[in-house]
């Protein structure tokens, strides 16, 4: 199949035609920017590989990109012009009147009695803790003036922080999903009261009934359903409960039990596996997303990155190999050296195959193995891991069934790795059943009639549990349910009572990282809208009522007998908590039989195809539904924002008959769904990822504004899911039934070498690039592998000396090197900020575009803007792809402003709103700006963001008013009609040298006061979010600085550097570490 | 009748007439132009607080140093109006009973706020911050004015932002003995300047960000 064969209409519905359909009687198309190649190059969707990306098509027509220039009100009528007239006269009367005044009076409300050590107007750090599915993530929440406004990891955390390298400072990254959580904590749409039988009451109310409902206790209709938590608390108090006679039943719809289950086949007990990633040379997983999606991901993160750096942590010259088989294209995927995509049903023939291979015995009886590629893979890797003996691990993802997580099990053991490169830790609550079997056999008593009295903890049943246990109805036979969560939501509306749970900044709690370590999140703030905690909640119906301090105190004192509570609530943790190692031995594995679909090949029919349920980097599984900064990230892979969608294989797309923006019907047993389609490049063939989280009925207004809709944006997806098909569902269709446009952001803000205008000369026959430009124009993305690095002592990213004449260099260099501009260059005596990305280690996580989102009060748009090129990330982070539809490989390149010393976008500025500082950044004053936009048009990089419409009107309004407290303080809420971009957190920079620069005035520490900073004191919001430490910020005039031998280093090269803007963020070139046995990839394969 | 003719002697007045009207929009102009200047506007401003807090009585005549109450100010990026906790120190025994400080024992008392007006505004879009000012030797009086003069406070400097950069250009003459930044009159002299010029390495930046963020 080639690419051409199918048109891929997925772009938005801007207004104006590009139906140059005929590239060949287009006029650029002689010499026009070339379509990439799957041999050559690196594309961003399936429409720029068939030369149709809307700056392919029309890239000399529209100055700005597609859509924003859309008029915002109707067009200009006469009648419309005068009543403009008329109101912009009045206004200016006003204005002048306005302008002619003071600024609005303000107060200054001081505290009557002032805390010992609290500054006014100055941030303080408190460590605290998230749970989310029963696994903790150790934070440390930025408080200003006792409100949160900002999260970050713990680095200070055994398991979560620590130094990526020795001698580097501590350091911790912060989940996206963690990040986004703060906002829910001004969330007016959240629960205010609580509701008896969908009405407003109160907790004096709810608690008159107390007494009744304790009675029932003690009778077995009393059941209590909690959403996975791994809080030492929590337990404590169920086990009081239990006692009582009541029934716990744990779920999570995106639940690791399998594993559970999978380790209890092996050894006979469920024990948690915590792989030490730092210390594998060969990783191998198996439908696993080990840096998003797993409990452990920012540690797992971590540790990734330090025995991927080289010379990192498996010593010099070593770096690790990294293996995926996968169905949906992960992360992980994204990252690996070697991909092979597969059906998630394949996993088990996949295990049993690698088995054999490792410990000897036949392969499993299926046509999948027995393709050349696949058995290749199996091949090559069981010796690798052979080979690598004590220094491999294999992990297995959340999807897959028991019988892979126990032949993991066993093939760690062949290979060793318990003990090397993979622990095995004691499971916190051995007999706690399988999500599934629990919420199973919870909704069969319910409609048996048999439970009276149901108290669920968080989670949203009616919404996320399997559809065919019908949860709604069921429930609708409880006589009294009692539900305890954020929002009152679709499980709440139907129960008897439903209570409002306080934010996990709100409340007293405790968790455990996934290693066991207990951490403990402290409040930083009173719940906003009332609200109780789980634990404080259990306490209530267990007759104590006891405030939630209290509760986690004594869950910690006896866990750690003697300590300063003050102290380990300081540091956020308990030390030496981590669950005790397991000594397991596997038994033998029993042969498993493979089903009809696992036997076969990669082609399957229509009715044949997999369903697979993925979790949404929007709403993970429907909780952030209410998050609008998480709708509005890009996805990691599909760059889609505001909907889920079903993820479909190119190639299977075209077989089926459907396109990419179908609104498509998927058919699983009786059970069907509408959904849109995105065709993903590298999803396995004939399998279906259905994203879940999306179409919650119930949403707040915020959310709904912005994806458009009555309801939440997306689509339900749980709809199908079902208690036989839970995690991969059989036997399932798809057909096209309408279209749909995806927001899709991918061929958004391209700046590839061949499309930019400034390169190309614009004649009669159209824009046109000089083949010699062409040439020596280089890609965006380097890669190389780590055999060429090693082999190749002088290679280095930088071979030809960029792009001037080299003898006009050389005549000026004798003066003063590198002074090539047209306009005058900037010297810099002090301080000279810069960045540097290491390819390498980016993971794609949309960790740091969700903590510039925080820091920096980046607006939100909304779906329709997100397709009209109107959103306003300051960091973006493109995803490339190369290779085959079917096979691609992927690279993340974070970019943020590259704050040129010859900036572009400086020379345009008709009123100076944008200048050059003299320590090298490109400032931005907004109250200055105009709103030409011509440094946006000019900016070779598309990071310039400008603000086409009031973002922050809703915000004016008095329910929204407690949204404001979430700002930054540092840093100015701009207004329509102003530019803004990337300051690289020039707010940090400036109160660090402030810092700095007082403390050595007034003596309290030694040092120049224009001298460097330490490195490290002052870290960017991106920086302090990344778990892998890919972007390392700091000052070039200090050559010791991490970032300067960054800069120094043979890896690192400009964007676009023909252009001479000598920005001041240098890339790394991705080194990939391939297996010599495997058949190459083309990498690096760029026009130089 | 004859046509009504100007007496000869209003030729003399004519050109007076003449300036008067074609004078008075640029005098209207140039009256408005000065009103709307910060100068004008802001210099001055002396809104009414809850309490009539008198600087001339407790930094003049009393003497009590501006710290005592502003504690943050050479530590934080503002100095922050003190918690009546403050106020109660001295007033739990001096005027206990005074009408004028009733706001303040019910703040300290029912724990509620005393809600001040400010009365040094800046934009929002302008971070100022004390501590690198006070640490690099610039006193309190520079932007203030003479605080220990005012029964209730007044703005005194335009506080615009070619005033900053000015300062900005040229600090040397606004700077004094690190231990005199409260002090109320000082007399700078020359020694000074350069001595701590010198010491502090004074070189302030006129970056858009420095101020702009």
């Amino acid at each position: 199949m080639s690419a051409k064969d199918h048109d891929h209409d997925h772009d938005h519905d801007h207004g104006h035609d590009h139906g140059h359909d005929n590239t060949a009687s287009h006029p650029m198309a002689p010499q026009g920017p070339l379509p990439a190649t799957p041999e050559h190059g690196y594309w961003k969707s399936l429409k720029e590989l068939d030369g149709k990306a809307p700056w392919q098509l029309e890239p000399h027509i529209k100055e700005f990109e597609p859509g924003t220039d859309k008029p915002v009100i109707d067009p200009m009528s006469r009648r419309n012009f005068f009543h403009l007239m008329g109101a912009s006269m009045g206004l200016a009367g006003l204005a002048a009147n306005a302008g002619c005044r003071r600024y609005e009076k303000e107060e200054i409300v001081p505290l009557s009695r002032r805390p010992d050590g609290f500054v006014p107007g100055q941030v303080q750090y408190y460590s605290t803790t998230y749970d989310i599915g029963g696994s903790a993530h150790a934070l440390v929440a930025t408080s200003f003036e006792g409100r949160p406004i900002h999260i970050d990891g713990n680095p200070e955390h055994p398991f979560a922080g620590g130094a990526i390298q020795p001698g580097t400072k501590k350091h911790a990254g912060a989940h996206s999903f963690a990040q986004a959580a703060i906002l829910h904590v001004y969330d007016p749409d959240r629960s205010p009261s609580p509701l008896n039988k969908g009405k407003g009451s109160s907790i004096e109310a709810f608690k008159a009934g107390l007494g009744d409902l304790k009675k029932a206790f003690a009778t077995p209709g009393a059941r209590v359903l909690s959403e996975a938590t791994s809080s030492p608390t929590v337990l404590a108090l169920r086990r009081r409960l239990e006692q009582a006679g009541v029934v716990w039943h744990e779920y999570e719809p995106l639940s690791w039990d399998n594993e559970r289950l999978g380790t209890k086949a092996a050894f006979g007990r469920s024990v948690r596996p915590v792989a030490r990633l730092e210390r594998a040379e060969t990783i191998v997983t198996i439908d696993c997303d080990l840096f998003v999606e797993h409990p452990a991901s920012m540690k797992y993160s971590r540790d990734f990155a330090r025995s991927r750096r080289k010379d990192g942590s498996l010593g010099v010259g070593k770096m690790n190999r990294l293996w995926a088989a996968e169905s949906v294209m992960s992360n992980t995927g994204a990252m690996a050296d070697h991909r092979l995509g597969m059906r998630a049903e394949l996993g088990l023939p996949f295990a049993m195959a690698l088995d054999a291979a490792i410990s000897g015995g036949g392969a499993p009886n299926s046509e999948w193995l027995k393709e050349s590629k696949v058995a290749q893979f199996i091949t090559i890797l069981a010796e690798e891991l052979k080979q690598n003996t004590g220094r491999a691990v294999v992990v297995a993802g959340r999807r897959q069934p028991p019988e892979v997580h126990a032949l993991v099990a066993k093939i760690n053991q062949s290979i060793q790795a318990p003990g090397n490169t993979l622990d095995y830790v004691e499971d916190p609550d051995p007999e706690r059943p399988h999500h599934l079997q629990a919420i199973t056999q919870l909704a069969q008593d319910m409609a048996a009639g048999r439970v009276q009295t149901l108290i669920m903890l968080g989670g949203n049943p009616v919404y996320d549990a399997p559809a065919d246990l019908d949860f709604a109805s069921a429930l609708g036979k409880v006589a009294n349910s009692i539900h305890l969560s954020e929002y009152a939501d679709e499980t709440s509306v139907v129960s008897t009572w439903h209570l409002p749970k306080a934010h996990f900044l709100e409340a007293w709690g405790d968790a455990r990282t996934w290693d066991g370590t207990v951490s403990i999140a402290q409040p930083l703030i009173m719940p906003m809208f009332g609200g109780l905690s789980s634990a404080e909640l259990l306490s209530l119906l267990l007759g104590d009522e006891l405030p939630g301090e209290h509760l986690v105190k004594t869950t910690i004192a006896g866990m750690a007998p003697g300590a300063d509570w003050r102290q380990l609530v300081h540091d956020g943790f308990v030390p030496s908590s981590a669950l005790a190692t397991a000594q397991v031995t596997a038994q033998a594995v029993p042969a498993f039989n493979l089903s009809p679909g696992q036997q076969a090949g990669s082609r399957r029919k229509n009715g044949e195809l997999e369903v697979v349920f993925h979790y949404s980097s929007f709403s993970y599984d429907g909780r952030y539904a209410n998050n609008p900064w998480l709708w509005e990230t890009p996805d990691f892979l599909t760059k889609v924002t505001w909907d889920n969608y079903a993820l479909v294989s190119p190639e299977t797309a075209d077989s089926l008959g459907v396109k990419n923006d179908d609104l498509i019907t998927v058919k699983v047993g009786d059970k069907s769904l509408q959904v849109p389609c995105y065709t993903m490049p590298g999803q396995a063939k004939y399998s279906i990822g259905l994203v879940v989280g999306g179409g919650r009925e119930i949403a707040s207004r915020t959310v709904k504004t912005g994806g458009g809709r009555d309801r939440g944006p997306g689509y339900n997806t749980y709809k199908v899911r079902t208690t036989h098909g839970f995690d991969i569902a059989q036997n399932g269709s798809i057909s096209t039934s309408g279209h749909y446009a995806l927001a899709n952001v991918q061929d958004h803000w391209n700046y590839k070498p061949g499309s930019n205008k400034l390169m190309g000369y614009n004649d009669s026959a159209g824009l046109r690039f000089d083949p010699e430009v062409m040439r020596r124009a280089r890609e965006d993305v380097e890669e190389v592998t780590g055999e060429e690095l090693q082999k190749n002592k002088g290679w280095a990213a930088t071979e030809e000396k960029e792009f001037w004449d080299d003898s006009v260099e050389a005549e000026t260099e004798k003066t003063k090197a590198r002074h090539l501009s047209l306009f005058e260059e900037h010297d810099y005596t002090g301080h000279r900020w810069a960045m540097a990305i290491d390819l390498s280690l980016c993971t794609g996580c949309n960790s740091c575009m969700v903590a510039c989102q925080s820091e920096n009060n980046v607006p939100v748009v909304g779906r329709e803007q997100v397709m009209n090129n109107r959103e306003m990330h300051w960091i973006r982070i493109d995803r490339y792809f190369q290779g085959s539809p079917e096979e691609p490989h992927v690279v993340h390149q974070p970019l943020p402003c590259q704050q040129c010393e010859n900036a572009p976008c400086e020379q345009v500025c008709p009123v100076g709103a944008t200048s050059h500082s003299d320590e090298g950044l490109n400032d931005m004053a907004y109250n200055r700006c105009i709103g030409t936009r011509y440094c946006a048009n000019n900016c070779p990089y598309r990071v310039r963001r400008f603000n086409f419409l009031d973002w922050n009107k809703e915000w004016r309004e008095a329910r929204n008013k407690v949204r404001r407290l979430l700002f930054n303080p540092d840093v100015t809420v701009r207004m329509r009609g102003v530019m803004e971009k990337c300051t690289f957190c020039v707010q940090r920079i400036q109160n660090g040298k402030i810092r700095a620069k007082a403390q050595i005035r007034s003596g309290q520490r030694t040092g120049a006061v224009g001298a460097p900073l330490p490195d490290g004191e002052i870290e960017t919001a991106c920086q302090m979010a990344c778990p892998t430490e890919a972007i390392v910020f700091g000052d070039l005039s200090d050559a010791d600085s991490r970032v300067s031998k960054l800069h120094a280093d043979r890896r690192s090269y400009a964007l676009l550097p023909e252009l001479y803007t000598k920005p001041r963020n240098m890339y790394l070139t991705r080194v990939l570490n391939p297996n010599p046995k495997m058949p190459k990839v083309a990498i690096g394969e760029g026009a130089h | 009748m004859s046509r009504f003719l100007f007496p000869e002697w209003t030729e003399t007045l004519k050109k007076w007439v003449n300036l008067l009207v074609l004078g008075a929009p640029v005098y209207l102009v140039a009256l408005i132009a000065y009103g709307v200047t910060p100068e004008a506007i802001r210099i001055g401003y002396q809104p009414d607080q809850p309490v009539p807090y008198s600087h001339a009585l407790h930094a003049g005549e009393l003497g009590i140093d501006c710290r005592y109450c502003h504690t943050t100010v050479e530590r934080a990026a503002k100095a922050a109006v003190p918690p009546a906790a403050t106020c109660m120190n001295c007033h739990s025994t001096v005027k206990k009973d005074s009408d004028l400080l009733l706001p303040i024992r019910q703040a300290f008392s029912e724990n509620t706020p005393v809600k001040w007006t400010r009365v040094t505004d800046l934009p929002d879009y302008v971070y100022f911050n004390h501590m690198a000012h006070v640490n690099a030797a610039i006193g309190c009086e520079s932007c203030h004015g003479r605080i220990d003069q005012m029964v209730k406070v007044y703005q005194a400097k335009p506080l615009t932002m070619v005033w900053c950069i000015d300062c900005h250009k040229n600090p040397a003459p606004y700077l004094r003995q690190p231990s005199k930044v409260t002090a109320m009159g000082y007399v700078f002299t020359a020694e000074d300047r350069e001595a701590i010029m010198k010491k502090n390495d004074v070189k302030p930046p006129i970056n858009c960000s420095t101020c702009h963020r």
